[in-house]
């Protein structure tokens, strides 16, 4: 009897305490990053999470319909690689249902959902990451990300080079044996890795006074074009600014991997004019870039970048001998023109004033319809923060973009997926492994992200034995 | 001789280490505090992964972890002291095991010695006297294993190991394993294992799995701060460490107590002689202006002028900076030798450091992150700094960016001497206008510019007028800009600016003023009564009393030498 009583009355407390200490909440979880509601393609890395409240324990289930995986950890969850993508591999969405502990409390929060889509994304996206710094630097150096497994690769770090900066990655059709970068300083050049062989390139001419910059592929691999530009910084007292980075004067120029030629053309580098950040069309026929009047270059707020067009034929190198202005931006500045992979859209970042729009909180991504000529704020992506450099995915699918949305400072890339329609879905932060510890640690920004399409198959010492060659001026 | 050499191989090292614990924790003790705020060590997962997935991240990661204790110098001297202690006890006893003597155990200080002139110079870091001790205890701890198999393998494991751990350093290991082997048991097997080490060390070499240059290679962890390593440096450094050990090897059977006690005498001597030659007092005065100043301690600062004139031309930009912090510059700015506007500010090209201080107090806010940025970048370029990081914490809550303030003041949470420091600010970003009400952060926040302006370091003065003329209650620029006037001998330009309270002017500042109104003839009776005539009648005295003196300033110095005329009249710059 007394053994009866005794179960009893435990009994008693235990579900008493139990159902004391549970609770649901019509909010949802605050999680980071921010996946509610968000679009993954089918082939993405785990999305693990952490929580911003204190917890002693955090599980999640995570559905997409006929099964579910339960994770659980301290203070996010850490999603097993073969049993999330064996969950997605027959997802439309999934459902996710998040559950934190807290002071003895389990709080169950209102689910979430994220659509999966069937459009796969690229190998992976490559970056510089970099201190958003002024002048000087420290350590930086170029990364590719395998976006199925959340594994950052080194391609190249600056320790290798004795403090050179790298920079400008750029790869043809997001093709990882068809690329360059450049490395600026003692023994620099601009590194071009093609055809199996890796050569490091001295681009400066006593024509051109300047390496070349901006780079941008042509879809057949073989041309290059890049604006040159005399860069300057000027740096603000005005709290509400930091600095910004203005050209004295720039041009386009096209390189032939071929023959080792770099092409100069009137009217692509007219004295009157700045023209830069050049990005071929997707069936490399027309050369996009932006232009600006250098008259008005005494005021910097008043600079403002349009963006042109001039044909190309790939066959001769030659430029056609009209521009066209595709858009002058309305009053502001357009930078950065990035033509989709199936030719149907050009983004570019649009900002007040200027050529360097990362250190400008109001840029923004436009996109603008090729078949229609309409132009629109993508605002499904753009925040109240700076937007800025942006890349297509080999599929045009996907876009990958850099924005200062999370602390208004330092750089990270964000993920949106494009329909049919050009309808953007709410963009998702590059996935890590932990995520939390990882972007609040990281004090560098990543800059330029761009898709690949595989890994990148340079070691250091390609980079320390590339073959060292010069360019040859060619004036058309 | 025998008696002399036996307690002088008890008591000298205990002596090394009093004194090398007295060098760097009395004497160097600014440098100790500097070389901290310059480090940045943080307890996280990343950072420790950051910092050892390297060649030699181990030893980096050790050494940074023991740096932090140099916030208190007595402590970090003790650090510095027992690791060169440490060094010479170890190459004593490897000497010791391969002659069964203590044939040459004076030369076993040399290393040490040797490391600690290095270490007067803060551009090198203890992380390769820290890779030197790990790696001749390491064959210390290889020569008690005495089965052939278990030291061949314990060399070939543990050698690579080491290399890998702490870097270049591990080199004087391979050296002294195969001096004692070949001094003592001849085993081929361990000759083997050294030879295939070294191969081993080549392919990694030649694979390079690190992002290293060849540069880099050869140290591996971070034994100099700046890119372009001082290799020369540290090949002498290896070079010595394995003569003080193979020498003795070599010639042990000669050697008689008095040549020890030659020896001793001659190690003694040399470090007598060569190391105040490494002692720089001038940096370690500026040093410690350095650390005054960051510190706000202005008072302290003007103390130490006092008592000692500043000798450098930062230490000099401290002292101009706290007297005008302290109100203190209209009265006494020529108290102190002055030489010029350099005294005040330098270029961004030529300091980042001292002049960032500058920027900060003087409401400069952006231009202060900027410095402070650019400083954590090139100081120490593997890793973030102290100094820099509470810096741009500060200047982004004053500038009301303050996600990117949290970013800072979280990283120093996981620190231990800046968690407390990083917890009180964080408090101010979560209170509304606590930053504006704030003794110093709100001031600061007042004093910044209103209107944009570009920024260029060479025209100081000249932002300092655009500063006074958008913000004429910064007292601290005004005084600034004034003392710029003064030290340019602009004084037209200084009575435009000038402004006279009820209360009168200022020293050095109605002195100035005194000569403008003569040279422009000006009728002192017109002037406002809260003006000292004494000044006007002073200045007669210093016309008459330079007529006499022939224009000679060493006459004119003891009576006038504080004053502001003599600085027109004398001072070239």
């Amino acid at each position: 009897m007394r053994k009866l009583f005794t179960i009893i009355t435990l009994s008693i407390a235990i579900s008493a305490c139990t159902s004391a200490d549970k609770r649901t909440s019509d909010q949802l979880p605050p999680i980071f990053p921010d996946y509610e509601g968000v679009t993954v393609p089918v082939n993405i890395a785990p999305l693990n999470f952490d929580v911003t409240v204190p917890a002693q324990r955090v599980e999640a289930t995570i559905s997409n319909g006929s099964e579910q995986i339960a994770v659980k950890g301290r203070e996010g969850v850490r999603i097993p690689m073969k049993k999330w993508h064996a969950l997605l591999a027959d997802a439309e969405r999934l459902t996710i249902t998040v559950a934190v502990t807290a002071d003895d409390v389990r709080t169950e929060y209102a689910p979430f959902e994220i659509e999966v889509s069937r459009d796969s994304i690229d190998y992976g996206i490559c970056y510089r990451r970099v201190d958003p710094g002024y002048e000087y630097y420290a350590r930086m150096g170029l990364y590719y990300y395998d976006l199925s497994e959340n594994e950052e690769h080194v391609l190249v770090e600056n320790t290798l080079l004795g403090s050179s900066c790298v920079n400008c990655h750029s790869f043809a059709k997001t093709d990882p044996s068809t690329m360059m970068f450049h490395i600026r300083g003692k023994g620099g050049g601009t590194l071009l890795h093609r055809e199996g062989k890796t050569s490091l390139l001295n681009t400066k001419t006593e024509a051109t006074k300047v390496s070349c910059v901006y780079p941008s592929w042509h879809p057949s691999g073989r041309y290059i074009a890049y604006s040159i530009n005399d860069i300057k910084q000027t740096f603000h007292n005005d709290p509400s600014q930091i600095l910004d980075v203005y050209d004295r004067w720039s041009d386009v120029v096209v390189f032939d991997t071929e023959t080792g030629k770099l092409n100069t053309y009137p009217i692509l580098s007219d004295a009157t004019k700045f023209e830069t950040f050049p990005s071929f069309s997707a069936d490399g026929r027309t050369l996009y870039f932006c232009m600006a009047d250098p008259n008005i270059v005494e005021s910097l707020p008043e600079v403002r970048y349009e963006l042109c067009s001039v044909s190309f034929d790939p066959e001769t190198g030659e430029v056609g001998d009209e521009i066209t202005t595709i858009w002058d931006g309305d009053g502001a500045s357009l930078l950065f023109p990035r033509a989709s992979y199936d030719g149907r859209y050009v983004m570019v970042t649009r900002s007040a004033y200027g050529t360097f729009p990362i250190w400008h909180k109001d840029a923004d991504l436009w996109l603008i319809d090729l078949r229609t000529g309409e132009r629109r704020a993508i605002d499904e992506i753009n925040s109240d923060n700076t937007e800025s450099y942006h890349s297509w995915s080999l599929t045009s699918r996907w876009v990958v973009f850099s924005s200062r949305r999370m602390d208004g400072l330092h750089t990270r890339p964000f993920i949106a997926h494009v329909d049919n329609e050009g309808n953007f879905s709410k963009p998702f932060l590059l996935p890590q492994d932990q995520p939390r510890e990882w972007y609040d640690g990281l004090m560098q920004s990543y800059n330029i992200p761009e898709f690949i399409s595989g890994p990148i198959d340079i070691v250091a010492n390609d980079i320390l034995q590339a073959e060292q060659g010069s360019v040859e001026l060619n004036a058309r | 001789m025998k008696k002399i050499d036996k307690y002088a191989r008890l008591a000298l090292p205990i002596l090394m280490t009093v004194v090398a614990w007295l060098f760097f924790g009395v004497f160097y003790r600014w440098h100790l505090l500097y070389f901290e705020g310059n480090h940045l060590f943080l307890w996280t997962a990343d950072y420790a992964r950051e910092t050892i997935c390297h060649l030699g991240g181990l030893g980096d990661y050790v050494m940074r972890f023991l740096v932090q204790f140099y916030h208190f110098p007595l402590l970090g001297g003790a650090i510095v002291a027992l690791l060169l202690v440490a060094l010479q006890q170890g190459v004593q006893r490897v000497v010791q095991r391969a002659t069964s003597s203590n044939a040459l155990w004076p030369l076993s200080f040399v290393p040490s010695l040797f490391y600690w002139a290095l270490l007067c110079n803060e551009d090198y870091t203890p992380v390769g006297l820290l890779a030197m001790v790990v790696a001749i205890w390491t064959v210390v701890g290889l020569m008690r294993l005495n089965n052939g198999w278990l030291r061949s393998i314990a060399v070939l494991v543990g050698l690579i190991a080491l290399w890998l751990a702490v870097g270049g350093g591990a080199v004087i290991a391979l050296v002294a394993v195969v001096a004692v082997e070949l001094a003592t048991k001849r085993d081929w097997r361990v000759l083997v294992s050294s030879v295939v080490v070294a191969a081993v060390v080549a392919t990694i070499w030649y694979l390079r799995p690190w992002q290293l240059s060849d540069e880099m290679m050869v140290t591996g962890g971070i034994y100099f701060r700046h890119w372009d390593i001082r290799l020369d440096v540290f090949y002498k450094l290896w070079a010595a460490t394995a003569a003080v050990i193979i020498v003795p090897i070599v010639v042990a059977r000669y050697i008689r107590e008095w040549i020890n006690v030659v020896a001793l005498v001659a190690v003694v001597g040399a470090t007598v002689v060569i190391l105040p030659k490494h002692y720089d007092s001038n940096s370690e005065d500026t040093m410690a202006y350095y650390c005054l100043t960051r510190n706000g301690k202005w008072n302290e600062v003007i103390e130490r002028a006092r008592k000692h004139d500043p000798q450098t031309r930062p230490a000099m930009i401290c002292l101009n900076l706290s007297l005008v912090m302290t109100g203190q510059s209209g009265e006494n700015l020529f108290d102190f030798p002055q030489y010029g506007p350099a005294g005040l500010f330098m270029t961004y090209e030529e300091d980042l450091i001292f002049c960032g201080e500058v920027l900060f107090n003087l409401g400069f806010i952006n231009e202060a992150q900027r410095y402070a940025y650019e400083m954590m970048v090139t100081y120490s370029y593997l890793q973030r700094s102290a100094f820099t990081v509470t810096r741009l914490a500060e200047t982004n809550m004053i500038a009301g960016r303050n996600e990117v303030a949290r970013k800072y003041l979280n990283a120093l949470k996981h620190t231990l001497f800046y968690r407390k420091w990083a917890n009180n600010r964080l408090e101010l970003l979560d209170i509304p206008k606590a930053i504006d009400e704030h003794r110093l952060y709100g001031k600061l926040r007042r004093n910044q510019p209103v209107e944009n302006f570009a920024f260029f370091s060479a025209k100081f003065d000249k932002m300092l007028e655009e500063m006074v003329d958008q913000r004429p209650e910064n007292r601290e620029a005004y005084d600034y800009l004034m003392a710029f006037y003064l030290l340019y001998k602009n004084v037209d330009a200084f009575a435009e600016r000038l402004i006279i309270p009820a209360s009168g002017l200022p020293r050095a500042y109605e002195e100035a003023f005194a000569m403008v109104c003569r040279i422009n003839h000006v009728d002192t009776s017109t002037l406002p009564s809260n003006l000292n005539r004494a000044t006007f009648d002073r200045l007669e005295r210093y016309i008459r009393a330079y007529n006499l003196s022939g224009n000679n300033p060493n006459v004119m110095e003891k009576d006038w030498g504080r004053s502001y005329w003599f600085y027109t009249n004398f001072i070239r710059f």
